[in-house]
């Protein structure tokens, strides 16, 4: 397994965040990293993990900064490759995020599997074989041209994808 | 402060509505019956003037008949038109009519807040339009070089490097940009689908971003000024000109 497959990065995000949701229920605050100016990837990657983690609040940062052990309360998506962040390098931080909250017991519909689908596509440069005018990507262009911050353009996304992002409830046999 | 009233039967008068609302010829809108099918009305709060009147006069959707009336930029932001005035059809008025996958799952369900972040969209093409005809102005005067089989282009320092396309479009295969933000260097599809890749490239720090498809260092993801890259616009040029000699003469090789 190389350093950065998408395993390893699905692994480091599942743990993190399963630590974040265990830091929240004890009142802790939380936060989500990812880069200035949000593209689709960063967007989408971090809308998913705000939806495994409601409480957390957003920061921006360098994309060449990674989150480390020394920041315990954060988890950086879509930033550079750190104990505490991933980048997606084989795929993208969408599609590593949508996996890591497949294994923390989230299910995404059709809907948010294609739109993710969709973004990996495009974070790989093959965009422009897709058959369809507004990408993600396209549709956060234009909205940030019309003056939303990086903030308004996440949590967008996560009011979108929320109706599509369920979480199994687990049954507990006495 | 002007009202437009649409018919909500109105093949397309969510995205009417939003460009009348983009454009701020209308500040609300509302949804009437009484406004017939092929027309939408602006009237003014207090009802001073008769409202103004606008009527679909072909088979064409009304917004094409709207947006025929605005100048270039506006048709280059909604894509009916080229940077060189030919027209051409607009698949983002299809998909923004008849909404379908991404787009329709990032519209919200009631009509107001679904035509404002229309609206939203709209204002984006349009000024996306605009930064389009000045960037395409701007390079006009580019030439591109054989360097081989590779045609090679350098944007203007003056123009966001989000522009190569331009350049591609006039047949680069790779160009390179450096301004005061960004200095790297980016391969045409094309040229990725002929074979050429950025892992052919030697002598770029290896502290920048290593896509798939671009070298970047300093963009709006990572702001630092370019001078941290150490190479100069000269340089960058000298660099990718080498590789591209090299790697074409490796080719006659095989």
């Amino acid at each position: 397994m190389s350093q950065f497959s998408d395993q390893t990065e699905v692994a480091i995000l599942a743990a993190t965040l399963a630590d974040l949701q265990s830091l929240a229920s004890k009142g802790s605050e939380i936060y989500i990293a990812t880069h200035f100016r949000v593209d689709s990837d960063a967007a989408l990657a971090a809308g998913l993990c705000m939806i495994a983690l409601p409480t957390a609040e957003l920061i921006f940062q360098s994309a060449d900064e990674a989150v480390n052990k020394n920041q315990p309360n954060v988890v950086g998506v879509d930033i550079r490759n750190g104990t505490r962040s991933i980048k997606g390098r084989e795929s993208s931080a969408a599609n590593i995020a949508a996996m890591a909250l497949g294994e923390l017991g989230f299910t995404l519909d059709s809907v948010a599997l294609e739109i993710v689908a969709e973004v990996n596509f495009v974070d790989q440069g093959k965009g422009y074989l897709l058959r369809r005018a507004f990408t993600l990507s396209r549709i956060l262009n234009c909205v940030r041209s019309s003056g939303w911050p990086d903030e308004s353009l996440v949590l967008y996304v996560r009011n979108m994808l929320r109706a599509h992002v369920t979480q199994q409830t687990r049954e507990v046999v006495l | 402060m002007n009202i437009l009233s649409v018919n909500p039967e109105t093949q397309d008068n969510e995205v009417v509505a939003a460009f009348l609302l983009a454009k701020e010829e209308a500040h609300l809108v509302v949804q009437s019956y009484e406004v017939p099918i092929d027309e939408v009305h602006i009237s003014d709060l207090f009802h001073r003037r008769p409202p103004r009147v606008i009527q679909k006069f072909n088979n064409a959707p009304m917004i094409v008949n709207l947006i025929a009336e605005e100048p270039l930029a506006v048709k280059v932001g909604m894509q009916l038109s080229t940077v060189t005035s030919e027209r051409r059809h607009s698949f983002i008025i299809d998909e923004l009519i008849n909404t379908s996958s991404t787009l329709r799952a990032m519209l919200p369900t009631e009509f107001k807040p679904r035509v404002e972040f229309i609206s939203n969209i709209i204002q984006g093409l349009i000024i996306q339009g605009e930064e389009l005809l000045e960037a395409s102005d701007s390079i006009k005067a580019v030439t591109i070089e054989q360097v081989g089989r590779w045609n090679v282009a350098h944007l203007p320092k003056s123009v966001d490097s989000r522009f190569t396309g331009l350049l591609m479009k006039n047949g680069a295969h790779v160009v390179t940009y450096a301004n005061s933000e960004a200095i790297g260097m980016k391969i045409s599809n094309e040229a990725q689908e002929l074979g050429l890749t950025t892992a052919d490239f030697d002598g770029f720090p290896t502290h920048w971003h290593k896509e798939k498809w671009v070298f970047v260092h300093g963009s709006r993801k990572a702001p630092r000024p370019r001078q941290l890259a150490l190479m100069s616009r000269k340089n960058l040029r000298r660099l990718v000109r080498q590789n591209l000699e090299r790697i074409s003469s490796l080719e006659e090789l095989d």
